[in-house]
């Protein structure tokens, strides 16, 4: 792989600052050739940044779909309880209104 | 499980969860409401003693248990799910932090140098952080709102009680009204939807965390492939 091509995978994959800089440090370490080959060494190196800045990103993730799942059980028995309360009050008046129909066919 | 799995999971999770929710129990409390002001028209004209012989505990009393039970099941469940989330979030602290020291160690041995100290430390905390952003929400709700309007829920009702019992005449505001309801019941709302937003926020990290993924792992392939090449 020739340093340019190297050079281009790099500033497109998104690297978190600190590894990006790292990235090109180590590219610039190799040479000023654009079309120089770049060495199996190089390449682990790259390879390796690039790992650990995708394991990072990973476990961010695994914090963010936990805090998800955690947001949407409250959220989810926010609503449900609502619900509950909801049928307490609606169980009172159904009570209240039977109650009060039961006085008004009594009038008649 | 995939991006387009958990995404599919999370909308079922929301579309179950909002319907029967605070949106219905709105609408149950304007039945109420107007159920209420029937009643209350329909006996302003009768005697007192036909009133009592219909409703034995009393029109008052009735409401206010009712409303009673209803703000407690909100207190108690909403509570319950609130120290859920609390303790299965505490129990993960322990994991995140091993796995992000590992991964910060990992960084350092690789030379990267962070705008950050703790680069990896300070992301999970920040993602983690939205969690404890809803407990405000939630604490506000039960302490300083929920509990506030009850009490003056109740006191309206104690006040109108003495009135009836003394034989004078209950003026208006002393009964219970929409807005009285609205409001005992609006934290609660309030925590809900902080909750939404929060998770809204997340969902759209965890999609921007997965597209850079993607990318980063399609540059390391590129590399492997020149790797395998050369």
């Amino acid at each position: 792989m020739k340093l340019r091509e190297a050079k281009e995978i790099i500033e497109n994959s998104e690297l978190s600052g600190g590894a990006l800089k790292r990235a090109r440090e180590i590219l610039v370490a190799v040479g000023s050739d654009e079309e120089m080959e770049i060495s199996e060494v190089v390449i682990d190196q790259l390879m390796a940044i690039l790992d650990v800045d995708i394991d990072t990103d990973k476990l961010k993730l695994e914090a963010c779909d936990e805090s998800i799942d955690l947001l949407s059980g409250f959220v989810g028995e926010v609503g449900k309880v609502s619900k509950l309360a909801g049928d307490e009050v609606e169980k009172t008046t159904k009570n209240i209104y039977n109650d009060a129909s039961k006085l008004f066919s009594e009038d008649k | 499980m995939t991006e387009a799995n958990r995404v599919e999971t999370t909308q079922k999770i929301e579309t179950r969860a909002y319907r029967p929710g605070i949106r219905g129990f709105f609408e149950r409390v304007k039945n109420f409401v107007g159920i209420t002001e029937k009643v209350e028209k329909a006996v302003e004209n009768k005697p007192q003693e036909e009133i009592n012989r219909v409703s034995e505990m009393g029109f008052f009393e009735r409401v206010g248990l009712a409303i009673d039970n209803g703000v407690s099941k909100i207190k108690e469940t909403g509570n319950k799910a609130w120290n859920f989330v609390k303790e299965k979030w505490s129990e993960s602290k322990e994991y995140f932090e091993e796995r992000g020291s590992e991964i910060q160690e990992r960084r350092e041995k690789l030379g990267i140098v962070d705008t950050v100290k703790s680069y990896v430390k300070d992301g999970i905390d920040g993602i983690r952080s939205k969690v404890y952003l809803v407990e405000s929400a939630w604490k506000d709700a039960e302490v300083k709102q929920l509990v506030g309007e009850r009490v003056k829920l109740r006191e309206s009702y104690e006040e109108a009680k003495k009135m009836k019992t003394e034989g004078k005449e209950v003026p208006d505001g002393y009964i219970i009204s929409r807005n009285q309801l609205r409001e005992a019941l609006r934290p609660i709302r309030v925590a809900e939807l902080v909750a939404r937003g929060e998770r809204r926020e997340l969902r759209q990290e965890a999609k921007e965390l997965t597209r850079k993924i993607t990318t980063k792992q399609n540059a390391k392939e590129l590399l492997a492939e020149a790797k395998a090449k050369s």
